[in-house]
């Protein structure tokens, strides 16, 4: 299996810990994954022209080669998606190629590194890997652009994938009405108050069902739900303490990988506790 | 008690053309259709926060309430999560019609820290290709000074090897620059057609 690879800006900052666990555990499962030459940022929620936002796509699609695209991040994974449909209207598709070095004719395929495994992988082939259970109990938690607006590989309401991947690697996915709740991730800088609430409240259902850690598909919502879970605790005076890590963590895990190589020791939330729990 | 005062609109303060300018959108096309269900005001993580709930937002625009949307907060507190626009009945997205307000407030020349965000956003991603994480903040945080009670978090950031001090960049980014002035050369062509005709387009570039 090979797919052309577009990481996004995120895995070369603050998602390094995601990019790692990417690397290692692919190389594992020996789906190949060639990383796209000079591609440009999606342009995420804050290129405010359509127009343009639909052509930074536009571009890295192209650049594909014929090849699906896998993508890490939901928020690239959706800009993707939306750029081809976008691409359905013929005049807007036009005027985008006039300016495109390489014209783009709206026939790549994004796909997100959790439907790769799900979908073309499959969890059986996945479950050959396993070598070490893991007897924990973990939130799937899917964050909004992944399965929404809706025709995407999963449910937008009740999303089940993640949860199947739990389960595929000996966890047990707890039930979390949460699971596509957003973050506050996209209005953390703007508005921080009213993102770490919409965090808080995320945790505090987490809480609720004696999980052992959450686990995330986007280096946004990792951003906002493991870096800024400290900002959360002293706002609302409340102790979270919970581990959030990238499913190519939880799956590297099971597969008997070091943590370090997982990129676990760049959290900012300790997960000595999970860790035990895993390797006992 | 809680105050739950709002201002009667006079239809003084409509504004047709507006109103039609957003009906005439891919977007736009469904708001006639709307039933006030309020499913979208309900299922929004973030209406409790805003000045009109989506649900009155898609009404206002049938109004053509243009001066109370463009300086309401609704449309930059949305966080895009689109949990409204999945389950609409009448197939209206309101998520879709906060990105389209978004870029004509901006033309009326609406600031607020989340315009600043955007804008400096684009012009990063215009002139290295790639957001960088440190870059973005750094000059969100010389126009923004209260960010620098963000400083401790940046630096544990920085302990852990996540936040590279270098900027990410890509080579060749003519191809980008012409990419981020579609809209402008587009306005100018409509402007000799219509040269009557003032368009928020144009008042963006008037605005740069």
């Amino acid at each position: 299996m090979k797919y052309s690879y577009y990481p996004g800006c995120a895995q070369h900052g603050t998602a390094v810990d995601y990019s790692m666990s990417v690397k290692a555990v692919f190389q594992v499962l020996g789906i190949e994954l060639e990383e796209i030459k000079n591609w440009n940022c999606c342009g995420a929620l804050h290129v405010l022209d359509r127009t343009a936002r639909v052509a930074l796509s536009a571009r890295t699609l192209q650049s594909a080669k014929g090849l699906d695209l896998a993508t890490p991040c939901n928020l690239c994974y959706s800009n993707l998606m939306r750029a081809n449909t976008a691409y359905e209207d013929t005049s807007l598709k036009n005027r985008i190629n006039e300016l495109l070095v390489s014209k783009y004719d709206g026939s790549t395929k994004p796909k997100h590194l959790l439907e790769i495994i799900v979908k073309d992988l499959g969890l059986l082939k996945l479950a050959e890997h396993i070598k070490r259970p893991l007897k924990i109990r973990a939130v799937p938690y899917y964050g909004c652009l992944l399965t929404r607006p809706e025709n995407r590989f999963d449910s937008p309401e009740n999303p089940k994938s993640l949860d199947e991947l739990i389960s595929t690697l000996g966890a047990e996915p707890v039930k979390y009405y949460y699971k596509t709740k957003c973050c506050g991730g996209p209005i953390l800088i703007t508005n921080e108050d009213l993102a770490l609430s919409l965090a808080k409240d995320l945790f505090v259902m987490a809480k609720e069902t004696g999980a052992d850690c959450m686990v995330v598909t986007c280096p946004m919502c990792h951003l906002q739900l493991d870096a800024k879970q400290k900002a959360v605790e002293s706002k609302f005076n409340i102790k979270i303490d919970m581990p959030v890590i990238y499913f190519t963590q939880l799956i590297g895990l099971a597969f008997g990988l070091d943590h370090e190589e997982l990129g676990l020791k760049k959290h900012l939330v300790k997960v000595d506790a999970l860790l035990n729990k895993v390797v006992k | 008690m809680i105050e739950m005062i709002k201002n009667a609109i006079v239809p003084e303060s409509r504004d047709l053309a507006f109103r039609d300018r957003i009906l005439k959108t891919d977007v736009g096309k469904k708001i006639p259709t709307c039933i006030q269900c309020g499913i979208c005001a309900g299922s929004c993580p973030v209406s409790h926060e805003m000045d009109y709930t989506p649900r009155e937002l898609v009404r206002m625009v049938q109004l053509g309430l243009k001066k109370e949307i463009l300086n309401s907060n609704t449309i930059w507190i949305c966080t895009t999560c689109f949990s409204c626009s999945v389950r609409c009945p009448r197939e209206i997205r309101p998520t879709e019609l906060m990105e389209i307000l978004k870029p004509i407030a901006v033309a009326e020349g609406i600031k607020n820290k989340n315009s600043k965000f955007d804008r400096i956003f684009s012009d990063v991603v215009k002139k290295t290709g790639r957001a960088s994480e440190f870059l973005l903040i750094s000059k969100y945080s010389l126009e923004e000074p209260g960010m620098i009670k963000q400083a401790p978090f940046g630096l544990s950031l920085i302990f852990k090897g996540k936040l590279p001090l270098l900027p990410d960049k890509m080579e060749g980014t003519d191809e980008l620059k012409a990419i981020f002035e579609i809209k402008a050369s587009e306005t100018k062509e409509k402007e000799k057609k219509e040269p009557a005709e003032k368009t928020a387009e144009t008042e963006v570039e008037a605005g740069k």
